[in-house]
């Protein structure tokens, strides 16, 4: 694994605007993703882990290009996603894959699976030939007969159809691939098909990963760094030994339990003025009533937690 | 305590009509559901579970077939080809359902939904009122909840309030179907336990259909891993979870990815069948890695182990 960097995501503010007709509010804005910072180096996979709403989504769609970030950026090999033009463009749409969440919405109904696979090909420009040729070794790459090309998405069950979007993502030649909820709507047997197979992709092409997933377990199989997103930003980041073997946030330390089969106390989350994690927390101090937490640098490590910032 | 059976069911399928028939996606299923017990169907896609947990809350569409026979709480509700769940559908038994916004009504408030489900069943009382409140503090919703519309509420909350709706007739048996699966890791935990609670302070009995194996760990006392439309294996859950018997058992819980564990997953080979083509003998024979001769003729559930049982021609 070489070091040098491959994505740089820095200070990343992204803003949906709130519509209220009748009531006042303060603020017009709900930032989604507020203030995400890490680095990717080439070759390295990092997991994105948080609850539904915590911003996870949106940071995919920014750093691929369909959001434009209200503040910070997105820097892929030296260049800004979002500023690049014409054939630069062309070339990091064609470095950076995306898989959305599910499949069977994903693809269109209406069209066949060679278009929907060859569709990221003809945006580039690439002649009609060139595109089928390419996806008739793509899908044999990801273990589908040239048969599934004439198909449409109902014909195919949701472990194919899982199949066929990575393979989209992936006719391009890309060296990212971000993966927003790849198992979260498989079953066990079909989820472990598709994570061995990404591990697979992973090597035979030399592949960097973003893994958005709510699922600790699934990040943790397939990433070599963790980062726990709650609220918008990063609370934690680390190596997944680090984060798994000592967690230093509390809402970390619950994620774990979650998925380690134990009854979990049940509190309903509430965000006050200060840190969002109160009710979490065993450790509160006045100060985390009053003012959201800083992010600490602890080593390698981040963490966003009043309780590390005198070390 | 004497275990009393709530649910019994002999030989129960359910099938629906196509076009060359009747497609049975439940077959021959022999369950006893304790009271104050709970009890775990777990299965992937397509194996037949929602429609048994249907069959059991009365919820089967008009166009299912039925066959042999299911009792709740004492009364049979399936005989045969007939079905009569008066008096028991939304008394006795009621569901929890996958998507709790399909189980609240979006121009109510949670209180007038509440409320009306509490007259419905007991008249009209002056305390239905007081009774949505105790509700609501049971399942540790704000009692500003009352007045809230499903739309303001979010995800867990919203599936808070399916829970303190299905618990409002006072039934004996809840039927949760896949309660769990449009919510994030945290979120499944906090409304499994929250369901788990619930049962013991109610003495309720809970059937759990799930395909999220993590869980039926926290909070199960019986496991049915069902296969293809019938029962494969059977048992009290910690026998189940840390020994199981059936190959299909097996595979599947190998094929979890556990925390930490970073060495390639172990999967079952092919998919499951489809009901129009079931394979004959033992269903799983096509994927089984030690299938033998006897896997041609269909195996029966028996009892290999005490209070464990397993369809499976190796320990016949």
């Amino acid at each position: 694994m070489s070091n040098s960097t491959l994505l740089q995501v820095i200070d990343l503010y992204v803003n949906y605007r709130v519509v209220r007709k009748f009531t006042d509010i303060t603020s017009r804005v709900r930032s989604a993703v507020a203030g995400v910072n890490f680095t990717l180096s080439e070759g390295e996979t990092l997991g994105v882990v948080g609850g539904s709403g915590s911003g996870k989504t949106t940071l995919l769609k920014t750093i691929v290009g369909v959001l434009k970030p209200s503040k910070g950026e997105v820097i892929y090999r030296g260049v800004n996603v979002h500023n690049a033009k014409g054939e630069l463009k062309k070339k990091i749409m064609a470095e950076i894959g995306y898989v959305p969440q599910e499949p069977s919405q994903s693809l269109d109904p209406r069209m066949k699976i060679s278009s929907s696979v060859t569709e990221p090909l003809r945006a580039l420009g690439v002649g009609k030939s060139d595109r089928y040729e390419r996806a008739r070794y793509i899908l044999k790459v990801v273990g589908l007969s040239e048969e599934v090309l004439e198909l449409y998405p109902r014909d195919l069950s949701i472990g194919m159809l899982q199949r066929v979007a990575i393979a989209r993502a992936l006719i391009t030649k890309p060296k990212l691939v971000l993966l927003d909820e790849p198992t979260s709507s498989l079953d066990i047997s079909t989820q472990a098909q598709i994570l061995n197979f990404l591990r697979e992709m992973k090597e035979v092409f030399n592949l960097s990963y973003i893994i958005v997933t709510h699922d600790i377990s699934v990040a943790s199989y397939l990433s070599e760094r963790l980062a726990v997103m709650s609220h918008g930003t990063t609370i934690e980041e680390g190596s997944v030994d680090e984060v798994l073997n000592e967690p230093l946030h509390p809402y970390t330390r619950v994620l774990i339990e979650a998925s380690k089969l134990k009854e979990i106390e049940e509190s309903l989350e509430e965000a006050s003025a200060g840190c969002p994690f109160i009710n979490l927390c065993t450790f509160k101090t006045d100060v985390c009533f009053k003012k959201p937490p800083p992010q600490i640098a602890i080593g390698m490590r981040r963490v966003k937690c009043w309780r590390y910032s005198s070390k | 305590m004497v275990l009393e059976a709530s649910i019994k069911s002999t030989d129960l399928s359910i099938g629906y009509e196509y076009d060359y028939g009747i497609l049975w996606v439940v077959n021959s299923v022999n369950i006893v559901v304790w009271r104050n017990t709970t009890y775990c169907i777990i299965g992937e896609s397509g194996c037949g579970k929602s429609t048994l947990g249907n069959a059991l809350a009365g919820l089967l569409p008009t166009y299912a077939y039925t066959n042999g026979y299911l009792e709740i709480e004492g009364r049979t509700v399936v005989r045969g080809d007939e079905t009569n769940y008066n008096g028991v559908r939304g008394r006795i038994v009621t569901r929890i359902p996958q998507d709790p916004s399909s189980a609240l009504n979006p121009y109510a408030t949670i209180g007038e939904q509440l409320v009306k489900v509490i007259e419905h069943h007991y008249g009209v009382r002056e305390n239905a009122l007081e009774k949505a409140r105790e509700l609501l503090k049971l399942v540790k919703l704000p009692l500003e909840v009352i007045d809230y519309y499903p739309h303001e509420l979010s995800g867990g909350m919203k599936q808070r309030a399916a829970i303190a709706l299905a618990l409002a007739p006072m039934p004996k048996v809840i039927v949760a179907d896949e309660p769990t699966s449009n919510l994030d890791a945290y979120l499944r935990g906090v409304v499994a336990s929250l369901l788990k609670r619930v049962q013991r302070e109610l003495n309720l009995t809970l059937v759990f259909i799930t395909h999220d194996i993590a869980l039926t760990s926290v909070i199960c006392d019986y496991i049915a891993v069902m296969y293809a439309g019938t029962i494969v294996e059977e048992g009290v859950s910690s026998k189940v979870l840390h020994n199981p018997l059936h190959p299909y058992t097996q595979l599947l819980f190998k094929a979890i990815p556990k925390l930490g564990y970073r060495e390639t997953l172990s999967t079952i080979p092919g998919s499951p069948p489809s009901p129009t083509s079931y394979p004959e003998g033992c269903r799983f024979r096509p994927r089984c890695p030690v299938g033998f001769s006897e896997c041609y003729k269909a195996p029966k559930l028996i009892e290999v182990k005490p209070q464990h049982k397993v369809s499976c021609w190796r320990y016949a």
